[in-house]
Parts: structure tokens; C-alpha cells; sequence
């Protein structure tokens, strides 16, 4: 598991992240939610170690350190792969490098996904680049897999594809950590939430309690946020008056 | 435990630098090299000339006269090459930021077990153009010593 003690993380004078706790389980998918800057994508680089921050993370009760980081993978909407290599190439790199390559899994998602495998990625198009990034994260032979964002720019039908292949394909003791907006597509398959707000965790539940509470993620999300359904309606009547 | 398998070209260089591009670079930066080094012929055959006076109309060797020390003509010639392996750290800079060009790749190398993987790849070709460079200056001295010392006519090359 991966554990979160007193993790704070500031920008100059912006607090990213305050002194976040959390354990992260083996063999669960998580979602990470939270509106945009309450510190998702800072929490998986500091877990990733990508970041100097105050607190401790570990990683099976070890810090995070060379010696352990390939049991983390990460597929971002920023794209970590090589943008003059081919496919091909990259599973050379990977096999290279890391010790746990998983080359059965990338062949079947190359061809799942029908992505050329001797074209250079930099000519894929933004919708297959983010299919490549989550096919090296999955690919890669790590023990938790971290995602930002993974689907921006990916049309309805690649992510439903793309989220069943997932449930297919993981196993046992792989952790998926998953961040994203799209909630609802999300919510029938990710069996952890936790919830993000200006750097604090503000929420933190299993689906299993959410549904012996009868709630639904969404309904949950709205509730933590304290969402207000009438502020649209109230934001229009203000524009509006004064105009008739 | 997995087999170590056989490492590629893809150990020595940043996955995503442009090789060749940079291969050609540094033929272009030789070519010039060797081209600015010439200026050792221009000093030489000067010196040579001067070893000689017209009587009437011919050439006669001037009694006593004798070259210049090689140490002397050869001054500043080889700095081309010595610019050349100097701007290989350049190239070392360079492969160091093209791990957040065009993506964030640095993500990956980060995540390597073998953290001395990215520094092979940023130095390796660098190395490897600066002793070319001081081989390439090497031959092009050993060439002009090899002028300097056979078309001198006899008797002309300083003594010691």
C-alpha cells in the first residue's frame, strides 16, 4: 500500500496540498477527484517523487526511492512517452529498463487500440497519443498505476472502450489511481473515491459504503462540495434583470 | 530473475534527440574545423617563400635563413577543434532539456531503476564528439607536421 502521512506541498505562497493522510490499497481503482488546482496532479507527482515535499510517503512501508519507483507507473495528459520513437522502440526501452514489461499486455493493447507500432508517436493523433500513454502506464510491469487525466481529448467511445479493456486486463494487485472530471463515467467501476478540495482531503469512502448509505458517487461529490443547484438559476436571474 | 537482454542505441543517446541531425551538425562544425585549420598552409608557404630570394629570374635559397619552429606556425590553428569539443557541452545541455520537449519524457527516466541511465544517454555522444575532435586535431597536426617536415627544402628546418 501506498501511505500518505502529513504531505504538504506549497508553490511559493500557495498551499497545493495541506497535510494530506491517506492509505492506498492494493488492488483497488481509485478515483481522485476534485475541482481543477485542488492538488490532484501535486499529489501524484509527490507520490511519484517528482516533487520535494514535507511529510512522508511509502511505499509498502518503504520510502519512495530509485530502488522502488518502477513499481509506479504514470500516464499523464502532459504525455511522458518519447515523441520521435516508434511503439516498437518504446517496448524495446521499457523492456530495457524496467524489470517487470509486460510485452503481452502492450501487443494486445497496440492491436485492441489498432495504433501503428513503426510510426514515430509524434505523428499519432491527440486521441491516440492518450491511448499510448495509458497503454506504456499499464504496459509498464508496475504495481500501482497512476493516471492524470488520461482522457482529455478522447472521444465517448475510446473511453468506454478504454475503461472496459481496464477492467479486463488488471490484475489482483495492481492499483489503479485515476484522476478525473468525468465523474459519471467513471462511477460504475472505481471501487475508492477520495476528494480533493483547495489542497485537503475532504472526502475519502469506498462505492461499497456509498451504496449501503444509498448514495451515489455523484450525489456524494455534490454533498462534500456543498453544491448549490440553484446557483445557476440565481446567476441567470441576476444577468437577466434589469434587461426586460 | 529476467535475463539482462542486449542494449540498444537507445542506451547511448536521448530517445528522443535527432541523431542524425546532430550527427550532421558536428560534421558541418569539423568540416569547418579542419577548413579554419588550413591557415598553418597559409603561414607555412609564406614562411617557405621567404626562405628564397630572386636572382635574375630565378629562386635561390637565402644562406642562413631557416623555418620558423612548427610550435610558432602552428599557433591558433587547431582552436576549431578545441570550439567544437567545447560546444559539446552544449549538446549535453541540449540532451538534458529535450526530456521536456515535445513531451514530458523526464517522467519516464525518472521512473528508471538504473538512475544513471539518463546521464549515459546525456553525455555518451558528447564524449564520444569531443575525442573525435581532439582525434580529428591530432591528424590534421600530424598532417602539417608531416608537410612541415618534408616540404621544407634541406637544410631549412631549425635546428633542436
Amino acid at each position: 500500500m501506498i501511505e500518505l502521512n502529513n504531505v504538504s506541498k506549497s508553490y511559493g505562497t500557495k498551499r497545493a496540498l495541506k497535510d494530506v493522510n491517506l492509505t492506498l490499497p492494493q488492488g483497488e481503482i481509485v478515483g481522485l477527484f476534485g475541482e481543477n488546482g485542488a492538488g490532484k496532479t501535486t499529489l501524484m507527482k509527490s507520490i511519484l517523487g517528482f516533487l520535494k515535499y514535507f511529510g512522508t510517503i511509502t511505499l509498502d512501508g518503504q520510502p519512495i526511492t530509485p530502488d522502488n519507483r518502477h513499481r509506479l507507473s504514470f500516464a499523464t495528459c502532459e504525455h511522458s512517452f518519447f515523441p520521435n520513437l516508434s511503439p516498437k522502440s518504446h517496448a524495446q526501452f521499457y523492456a530495457e529498463q524496467f524489470p517487470h514489461f509486460r510485452q503481452k499486455r502492450f501487443d494486445a493493447l497496440m492491436d485492441f487500440f489498432e495504433l501503428p507500432m513503426n510510426k514515430p508517436v509524434r505523428s499519432f493523433s491527440t486521441g491516440q497519443k492518450n491511448q499510448f500513454e495509458v497503454i506504456m502506464a499499464l504496459s509498464q510491469g508496475a504495481d500501482y498505476i497512476l493516471m492524470d487525466e488520461p482522457f482529455a481529448g478522447n472521444d465517448v467511445f475510446n473511453r468506454e472502450d478504454f475503461y472496459k479493456v481496464l477492467l479486463g486486463i488488471l490484475e489482483p494487485e495492481e492499483t489503479v489511481i485515476l484522476s478525473t472530471h468525468l465523474i459519471e463515467e467513471v462511477s460504475n467501476f472505481i471501487g475508492w473515491a477520495i476528494l480533493l478540495r483547495q489542497g485537503e482531503v475532504v472526502g475519502d469512502t469506498t462505492t461499497a459504503e456509498l451504496e449501503d448509505e444509498g448514495k451515489t458517487l455523484m450525489g456524494y461529490i455534490k454533498e462534500t462540495y456543498h453544491y448549490r443547484a440553484d446557483r445557476v438559476s440565481r446567476a441567470l436571474d441576476q444577468l437577466t434583470d434589469g434587461q426586460e | 530473475m529476467k535475463n539482462r537482454k542486449k542494449r540498444s542505441f537507445l542506451y547511448l543517446a536521448p530517445p528522443q534527440a535527432d541523431v542524425g541531425h546532430e550527427g550532421l551538425i558536428f560534421a558541418i562544425g569539423a568540416a569547418l574545423a579542419a577548413l579554419y585549420s588550413t591557415i598553418f598552409l597559409d603561414r607555412y608557404f609564406n614562411a617557405r617563400s621567404d626562405l628564397y630570394q630572386w636572382i635574375g629570374d630565378k629562386k635561390v635559397l637565402v644562406e642562413g635563413l631557416v623555418m620558423p619552429e612548427f610550435s610558432v606556425l602552428r599557433v591558433g590553428v587547431l582552436n576549431g577543434f578545441a570550439l567544437l569539443a567545447l560546444s559539446m557541452l552544449a549538446a549535453v545541455l541540449w540532451h538534458y532539456m529535450s526530456y521536456r520537449v515535445g513531451s514530458m519524457s523526464i517522467y519516464v527516466m525518472r521512473r528508471l531503476p538504473d538512475q544513471r541511465v539518463i546521464h549515459r544517454q546525456c553525455w555518451t555522444l558528447p564524449i564520444l564528439g569531443a575525442v573525435l575532435s581532439g582525434l580529428a586535431a591530432l591528424l590534421m597536426l600530424g598532417i602539417y607536421y608531416l608537410v612541415y617536415l618534408y616540404a621544407t627544402p634541406a637544410g631549412c628546418l631549425p635546428v633542436g
